[in-house]
């Protein structure tokens, strides 16, 4: 990444982070015995690299939503509504967290079949588009339980616990992007794991 | 580490589970409803395979199974909707057991008895005299298993007085309203035998099959039936639809697997993971139903495919044994308290 030619502009996110970056390559050199694979294979090694982000890259994240969604629970039955009722005696709320706690009991449930399934093959298969798919979506789903529980708190930057809270919710949005797009996890397991035609 | 994958033994169990199911007379739906509600060859070959005593250990005249194994027993029972008392019968068996009632316990075992499934309608969880019950496994049966949250009460049909009987959507549903008349033959405590969570985690398992069969049912027709000359799977609106069904058996099949791992087991989250497992399992067999009639066009809303017939089963299951508005607050019950109206 230090080679002559090689330039990284930084590109600042909604977050407001500069977590991303784009890479310009200018008649750049690179000698052989750094090549990843084979030469003209690096679409190949690319999926592969892939293949593990959707597959277990993000098992502690999956497994730390578990834990998420019982701080939320914490907050829900700690914060107080205007007629000074905790927000979580609202029906809408309790619906919206006991659907949220088994999905996130469910993830864990399929990251840990997924890991199995691993343990008997070199590569990870495109059932992981599936925890991938799951996760992304599920964790946009509690950030944002989170937000509307959290409240008008969240629009205030300066309020430093409840607006991580907002930070968290905007993070939240590059997963069904990043990794292949939700549409794309969603090809790979129709055309991949179900066989239907492309 | 919790293993969710099925090993050789239980795929074996899988395979002939599902052979039984397989050869069994196609289901007979005449003007809406099945031809008998029980297929008695069927019946008495699920005995033959252990079906009734599988989790039952060996020195009660068990298989000696698990609740892991039970669960691809009901998953199959799902898929192939298998009608029948088996869910009640089983839970029979598991009090017989507990009870010390060999005979009975034999009896169940070869198939000779069948045992419906009972609830609660009224508020009186602990089935005494005038208590209020209902099945959906009609009044014909042997005896009757009342489960409760705390406790289960078997009873002899000569206990009951039958207020009303009516039919359902679902072909297999035979409800039933009975009063009760007399006293139980035997009750036991959830320390002794949780019947309650127990069948959570296997209507979860009937459900997970209902996930699993009507995903296939879409994929298989997504493939072979042809719209603009390509088969309509090729369309993103089909096919993202059947992922979406796929993610869902998987989250299913996962969490009733790992339920059912805990709920026999010390590790003391098996109640949480055994509501939250049905949760979600009554939401996504719905949500999958629900897509495969939509994925058959108008052939799916005829009543000669069967895609309603996994929509009606899997509104029936989701009602058995607790609402979703009821689960949901157990699931969250020492958070909200169990006064909230």
């Amino acid at each position: 990444m230090h080679a002559d030619g090689v330039e990284v502009r930084t590109i600042k996110s909604l977050t407001g982070e500069e977590s991303l970056a784009e890479v310009l390559y200018k008649d750049v050199r690179i000698p052989l015995g750094n090549v990843v694979g084979e030469m003209g294979d690096g679409w190949r090694v690319a999926m592969s690299t892939l293949s593990f982000e959707r597959g277990t890259a993000f098992m502690k994240h999956q497994l730390n939503l578990v834990q998420d969604i019982e701080r939320i629970i914490a907050m829900a039955e700690s914060m107080l509504d205007a007629h000074d009722r905790p927000v979580i005696a609202d029906d809408a709320f309790v619906d919206r967290l006991a659907l949220a706690r088994a999905e996130a009991r469910a993830l864990g449930a399929m990251t840990l079949r997924t890991v199995s399934r691993n343990a008997k093959r070199e590569l990870p298969g495109p059932d992981g588009s599936m925890v991938r798919l799951y996760y992304s979506e599920l964790n946009q789903r509690v950030a944002r339980l989170a937000l509307d529980i959290a409240g008008a708190g969240t629009l205030d930057r300066s309020n430093d616990g409840v607006s991580k809270i907002a930070d968290g919710f905007y993070k939240s949005l590059s997963g069904t992007i990043a990794a292949g797009t939700k549409d794309i996890q969603r090809n790979i397991i129709g055309e991949r794991l179900l066989g239907l035609p492309r | 580490m919790d293993e969710l994958l099925e090993d050789e033994e239980q795929l074996a169990i899988v395979e002939s589970v599902s052979a039984l199911v397989k050869s069994a007379s196609p289901v007979r739906v005449i003007d809406g409803f099945l031809q008998s509600p029980v297929d008695e060859a069927l019946w008495s070959e699920a005995a033959n395979q252990g079906w009734f005593t599988l989790d039952i250990p060996v020195d009660q005249g068990g298989l000696g199974l698990s609740l892991v194994d039970q669960t691809l027993v009901f998953r199959e029972i799902g898929r192939g909707l298998v009608s029948g008392p088996f869910l009640g019968t089983v839970l029979g068996s598991h009090v017989a057991s507990s009870v010390g009632d060999k005979a009975l316990f034999d009896r169940i075992g070869e198939g000779a008895v069948k045992v419906a499934l009972c609830e609660s309608t009224d508020e009186s969880l602990d089935f005494t005299l005038g208590g209020l019950i209902r099945t959906f496994d009609g009044a014909a049966t042997d005896y009757m298993v009342c489960v409760g949250p705390s406790q289960t009460k078997l009873f002899d049909p000569s206990a009951v007085r039958i207020v009303s009987e009516t039919r359902c959507f679902d072909p297999s549903a035979y409800h039933a309203e009975f009063e009760i008349a007399g006293d139980a033959l035997y009750s036991v405590e959830d320390t002794t035998f949780d019947a309650y969570h127990y069948s959570q985690v296997l209507i979860s398992a009937m459900l997970s099959g209902i996930c699993e069969a009507t995903r296939d049912k879409s994929v298989d027709y997504s493939k072979t039936r042809i719209q603009f000359d390509v088969p309509i799977g090729s369309f993103q609106a089909v096919k993202h639809r059947c992922a979406d069904q796929a993610v869902r058996a998987e989250a299913v099949t996962s969490l009733t697997t790992l339920a059912a791992l805990r709920l026999g087991s010390a590790v003391d989250d098996g109640v949480l993971l055994a509501v939250s497992a049905r949760l979600l399992a009554a939401s996504y067999a719905m949500s999958n139903a629900l897509d495969n009639v939509q994925n058959h066009g108008a052939v799916g809303f005829t009543e000669e495919n069967d895609a309603h017939l996994y929509l009606k089963r899997a509104q029936l299951y989701s009602q058995m044994l607790g609402t979703t508005r009821g689960l949901r607050d157990q699931s969250l019950r020492e958070h909200v308290g169990d006064g909230r109206s």
